[in-house]
Order: C-alpha cells, then sequence, then structure tokens
C-alpha cells in the first residue's frame, strides 16, 4: 500500500551507513571442494581405498577416492570394478588382463584424497 | 499430453545391491523396523513366492535352504539414492512429481524425438548415473501411465518401457484384457471384488463400464478412474485419488520401556518425525493423537493400551505438535506396565495456504515460528536427521529401534563407505 504512494517503507534493519567496502565488487563464492571435485554429484559416490598395490598411481591404503559413474571409463583410468561379487580397485588395461569370471566397471576414480595429518 | 510413470525395480533390494555386489543373483530381503516384516524383495525372492508382509521369524526354514539374505531397513542409503534418482529424472523434464521413495510422474508432453524414446534414454542414464534399474510407462493420463508401467515390468517385449502411444489402439485394449482389474490405480481389494461381481474383471471391463453407472455404485473417484483408462484427463499432477488424511510415526521400542522418561523422548522424536513429514507436504495438522500399547504377544504380562486426541490450532511447529503429544501422553501414560510401542498420528490435516487466521493470533510469533522451522529443516537436511532437534528427543536413546542386520550407510556416512581392494 505504501509502495502505491511512491514512499519506501522505513526499514527496521540497521544498516552501515559509512563508507562500502571496496572489496564488494569482488564478492565471490567461498572455494568449495564439493564443487571442484564433484562434477556430478548424482553420479558420485565415495569409497575407501584397501592395499597397497596401486602405490605408483597415488592410490595408498585408506585413502578417499571420489568415483564418478557418468564417466565413460578410457584405457589408463583407475576404476572401481565389482569382480567375484567384490569391489576391486584396478587400472583398466589390468581389469581386461586378469579377465576371470564376469567383470564390470562400478565408476570411474575421479580423485584419491590422502590424508597426511590425522585429526588432532 | 504424455505423462510418464517412472518405478524402480525392487528398489530396497537394488540399494542393497548396489553396494554389495555379492548379492546380485541371490535371493534378498529387506524387513521392517525392528526386524519384524518383509517390506521389499529382490527378484529372486518373489520367485520363491515370499510374500511381503511376511513376518521374518515364519521364513526362517526356508531362508535357510535357499541362502536368503535378511537386512534390516537402511533407510538413509535408501533416502539418498531416491533423491539422486528424482534429481535425474528432473533433469528430463519441468513438471515432475515424486509420489513415493521409488516412483515420480513426469510430463514428457513435446518430448524429443519422441516421448517413448526419452522414456528409454531415461531409463539408460538413471542406470548409467546412479545403478538402479526402473520401470517406465507413458500414457495420456496418469491411471494409463500407471497401467502402462505395470506393463513394461510384467511383460518382456517392453524391455522395461512401455509407450502405449506408440501402440495400435487395439493392442491397447488386449493389454488393458490381460490385465486383472485388481492392477488399475486406485483400485483396491475391496474394489475388486464388488467389481467382479458386476462382472468386471479386467482393466478393459473397466474402460468399457458406463461412467455414469460407476459413479452411482461407487462414487465420483471411480468414476474418474474409468474416464482417465478411456484417455481423458482428470489428474493433473500433483494430484491423485487419494490425499493425505492423516499423517503416522510409530515404532516398536528396541525393548520393552515401564518409565513415563524415556516414553517422553520416544513420542518427542515420533512428533518431531510427523511434523518434518507435514512440513514436508505444505500441511498443518488440527490435531494431535499419541497412543501407548504393552506387548500382546506377552500374555505373562499386564496389558494395557491408552489414545488421546489433542485438538489445537492448525499448525507444523514441531514444538506445539511435540508439547500436544507429550500432554496427551501424561494422560494415558499408566506406570506399571511394560510398554512397546508408542506413536503420534496428526489429523485435520490442511494445507498450509488454507489456514483460517485466528482472532488472537500473534502474527510476528507466527512468522517466527515458520523461519525457525524452515531454518530445522534446512539444518537437518543439510547434515542429517537430527542434527537440531528438540531438547526433550534426548540423545542416547534406549527406544531406538533394533536393526541388526543394516548395511553400511556407504552414501551419507565418510566411516561407512564401501571399500575397494587395490591388487
Amino acid at each position: 500500500m505504501i509502495r502505491d504512494i511512491g514512499v519506501e517503507p522505513p526499514s527496521p534493519r540497521l544498516e552501515p551507513t559509512g563508507f562500502a567496502s571496496p572489496a564488494a565488487d569482488y564478492l565471490e563464492l567461498g572455494i568449495s571442494l564439493d564443487r571442484s571435485l564433484i562434477d556430478h554429484p548424482e553420479a558420485t559416490f565415495f569409497f575407501r581405498a584397501a592395499g597397497p598395490a596401486l602405490a605408483g598411481a597415488g592410490i595408498f591404503d585408506g585413502d578417499l577416492l571420489v568415483v564418478d559413474r557418468s564417466v565413460t571409463p578410457r584405457s589408463g583410468h583407475i576404476v572401481v570394478a565389482v569382480a567375484d561379487g567384490e569391489f576391486v580397485l584396478r587400472e583398466l588395461r589390468a581389469l581386461a588382463r586378469e579377465a576371470r569370471g564376469e567383470v564390470t566397471v562400478w565408476g570411474v576414480v575421479r580423485w584419491a584424497i590422502h590424508r597426511l595429518c590425522p585429526s588432532p | 499430453m504424455s505423462l510418464a510413470l517412472i518405478d524402480c525395480n525392487n528398489f530396497y533390494a537394488s540399494c542393497e545391491q548396489l553396494f554389495q555386489p555379492r548379492l546380485i543373483g541371490r535371493p534378498v530381503v529387506v524387513l521392517s523396523n525392528n526386524d519384524g516384516c518383509v517390506v521389499a524383495r529382490s527378484a529372486e525372492a518373489k520367485a520363491l513366492g515370499i510374500p511381503m508382509a511376511a513376518p521374518w521369524h515364519t521364513l526362517t526354514s526356508l531362508a535357510r535352504r535357499h541362502g536368503i539374505v535378511a537386512l534390516s531397513s537402511n533407510y538413509a542409503l535408501y533416502g539418498d539414492l531416491s533423491a539422486r534418482v528424482m534429481k535425474v529424472l528432473a533433469g528430463f523434464s519441468p513438471a515432475q512429481e515424486v509420489y513415493s521413495i521409488d516412483e515420480c510422474f513426469l510430463d514428457l508432453a513435446g518430448a524429443q524425438p519422441s516421448p517413448g524414446a526419452c522414456g528409454r534414454r531415461i531409463r539408460d542414464e538413471v542406470r548409467r548415473l546412479v545403478g538402479i534399474s526402473m520401470g517406465v510407462g507413458l500414457g495420456p493420463t496418469k491411471t494409463l501411465a500407471k497401467f502402462a508401467n505395470h506393463c513394461a515390468k510384467k511383460r518382456p517385449e517392453f524391455a522395461g518401457v512401455c509407450a502405449l502411444g506408440e501402440l495400435s489402439p487395439t493392442a491397447i485394449d488386449a493389454l488393458l484384457a490381460w490385465a486383472p482389474v485388481s492392477e488399475v490405480w486406485g483400485v483396491g481389494g475391496r474394489l475388486t471384488a464388488r467389481l467382479q461381481a458386476l462382472g468386471i474383471h479386467t482393466a478393459l471391463d473397466l474402460k468399457r463400464a458406463a461412467p455414469g453407472r460407476i459413479r452411482k455404485s461407487f462414487g465420483v473417484t471411480l468414476e474418474r478412474t474409468v474416464r482417465e483408462l478411456n484417455g481423458e484427463l482428470c489428474y493433473s499432477l500433483a494430484a491423485g485419488p487419494a490425499t493425505r488424511k492423516q499423517i503416522f510415526s510409530s515404532r516398536s521400542f528396541g525393548q520393552l520401556l515401564t518409565e513415563l522418561a524415556p516414553l517422553e523422548e520416544a513420542v518427542t522424536a515420533y512428533a518431531t518425525r510427523a511434523a518434518e513429514k507435514l512440513r514436508r507436504n505444505g500441511l498443518v495438522a488440527g490435531s494431535v493423537g499419541v497412543f501407548v500399547q504393552t506387548n500382546p504377544f506377552r500374555a505373562d504380562l499386564p496389558q494395557y493400551q491408552g489414545c488421546q486426541h489433542f485438538p489445537l490450532e492448525p499448525t507444523a511447529d514441531t514444538r506445539l505438535l511435540a508439547q500436544a503429544a507429550l500432554q496427551g501422553l501424561r494422560v494415558i501414560y499408566r506406570p506399571g506396565f511394560a510398554y512397546q510401542k508408542a506413536g503420534v498420528i496428526l489429523t485435520e490435516l490442511l494445507p498450509q495456504e488454507l489456514r483460517q487466521p485466528t482472532l488472537f493470533e500473534n502474527s510476528a510469533a507466527l512468522a517466527g515460528s515458520q523461519a525457525l522451522m524452515a531454518a530445522m529443516d534446512q539444518i537437518n537436511r543439510a547434515y542429517g536427521r537430527g542434527t537440531v532437534k528438540l531438547g526433550a528427543e534426548g540423545s542416547d536413546p534406549r527406544w531406538a529401534m533394533r536393526a541388526e542386520r543394516r548395511t553400511h550407510r556407504y552414501t551419507t556416512n565418510l566411516e561407512e563407505l564401501a571399500v575397494a581392494k587395490a591388487g
């Protein structure tokens, strides 16, 4: 109603009236690891790596794996696969070489997150 | 108009198999709260003839013979995977109605190159991205989309996607003649017997029934079903034959409770759950009911059950609803009994926007209440259920349910992730 006659209602909030921050024009969202590491949230799942066999590829026992099902697996990718009813972690070519029974790729590992300093 | 009804196959069992691949191809059942009855079955368990709602303790010899795996319900896992499925589906249409944890309607009118092709792409995408298989039914009305979904799942020639628009009218009628009338959406067991007495046995019989006659004998709801079977749109998205009449939150306790204090915690927790459901549906409740009961199978213990309803100004505020429930509990509580179960029932439901303002209403307090509840819901959605709760709920519940066979919360808890072995 008040707007109809062109008068703004007084704001009940306290507004700062001094100098505007010179940074105000440059405000950006903070850095978010979720946004940076996860391209497809619906298709991204976390796994835990076990065993030392992929240390050469930079994946260590206990690492947190970011696994994306939307990525088409290609040679050179590290994948989570299902073999004999269990989850295994393999380089895709190695998986093809093993060829023991039915093996299906579950998802492609996009990131391995390795903890260096345990929580205090 | 082209509506799709999309329904996950054996959803709970599929969620379990996704993270426990050794269960793929094996008969799996998921048990209700407190590991009581079968609430979900894998295809293999269905093939063994295990009925829904069968009490687990009656199945133990069958289970041993066939190596049936029984699991406690893992709602954290099912809820997360359901949200992922629904989000993928939402990408295919601006109009989506989530109908249940594993079902949703999508409006696929104008989908390119055709609604049927889009349905097949949807099925492939959800399986690829989330790992869950589903059936897709497409038709000009909700009732026909539901029916097409039934065909998609039961008739292998459709390979999981049945688009009625791709079939001739004769072929559609043949499908309707194949399906018993009980498979039609909104036709329950009681109606089926009455319809059969009138010679209506198949879905096609119902389609060909005179709407006026059906209305006279069965009411307007079934008349609409007949019209929908004939392709006349009666239910738009977010409308259907049944609206919510009450919201119920109840569990059996992990152990029998005798004192008032743990019962108060349990009832506060149930009221909290029920209030969350209420707000999710955009409703307010004008009455809160609370009940307690002892274990009827313990003939050696004295038996008691009590129930009390409290009317109140329609509200969706957890605090007011829990307060009313606790008031009721204190009225019905009797010392000297071992209680097995309690529950909270919200009735007199109406949409938030239809709520009548009252004479003595404090509109600032109401706005404050709504803001607080919205904040609570948002925090609990973002950080997990129960992050913010009423103090009365307590923190180390003795009444918490038994879930001895629950698998890990693979997608919602960093400590419970699936392990992939290197080498």
